[in-house]
């Protein structure tokens, strides 16, 4: 038995990290409590987007074949992604949703569709979204 | 009115009139059907040149701050 530093209970060695004087409970509850505190997460850094990006191309394809693997494994579970985020979408006339739009109307790719146009024809939704709102 | 940038702006304007009430919706509609037309024609505009595989800089969706730059650059050159 080894009294703990913080809570000063006795508790068994496996409760301790390796020859650490707090136990594992009072250890995760201070970090818990450092976390909380921290107006920028540690993940919200800049410094780490580099590591983050570095990190995905290593593991990108990998990535895919699992989210691929997913979606063939739970085809309903896919399905209800996919209408919740366009639905999302919609609801904001996000980017994306207005540029797929345009794509299809025009027959055209996502990436050949200049980011003005996007812009411009998203105010125009707003209007024409608002107008049939709130007619009789 | 000369991009779509600032035809973006034009109708922000009339959406928030709208929403305040100071135009009707009939009036909004009218704009909103006038800058649809103009909206059209630069979707066949990119429509075209996609389809010819031809990228020029189409004046009216140039991005302001192209437009920024493509004008200091011919200041800077009509400086020099």
């Amino acid at each position: 038995m080894k009294q703990c530093s913080i809570c000063n209970q006795h508790k068994p060695a496996d409760a301790y990290r390796g020859t650490r004087s707090a136990c594992r409970e009072c250890e995760n509850a201070r970090r818990r409590e450092w976390y909380a505190a921290q107006a920028v997460k540690p993940y919200q850094r800049p410094e780490m987007n580099a590591y983050y990006r570095q990190w995905y191309a290593a593991h990108a394809e990998s990535l895919k074949a699992r989210a691929v693997e997913w979606a063939k494994a739970n085809p309903d579970k896919r399905r209800d992604v996919c209408r919740k985020n366009t639905a999302r979408q919609r609801a904001k006339l996000s980017d994306a949703y207005v540029r797929r739009m345009l794509a299809q109307e025009m027959g055209l790719r996502c990436k050949d569709i200049p980011q003005p146009l996007v812009e411009a024809q998203r105010e125009l939704l707003k209007i024409k979204r608002y107008i049939r709102e709130h007619s009789i | 009115m000369n991009t779509a940038s600032e035809l973006r702006a034009e109708l922000a304007q009339v959406f928030a009139k709208l929403k305040a009430g100071e135009i009707k919706p009939g009036e909004a509609a009218e704009l909103a059907n006038l800058a649809g037309k103009m909206i059209a024609s630069a979707k066949v505009q990119v429509e075209y040149y996609a389809l010819r595989k031809e990228s020029p800089e189409i004046g009216f969706l140039k991005d302001d701050a192209q437009r920024a730059g493509a004008a200091l650059a011919a200041q800077q050159q009509g400086g020099a």
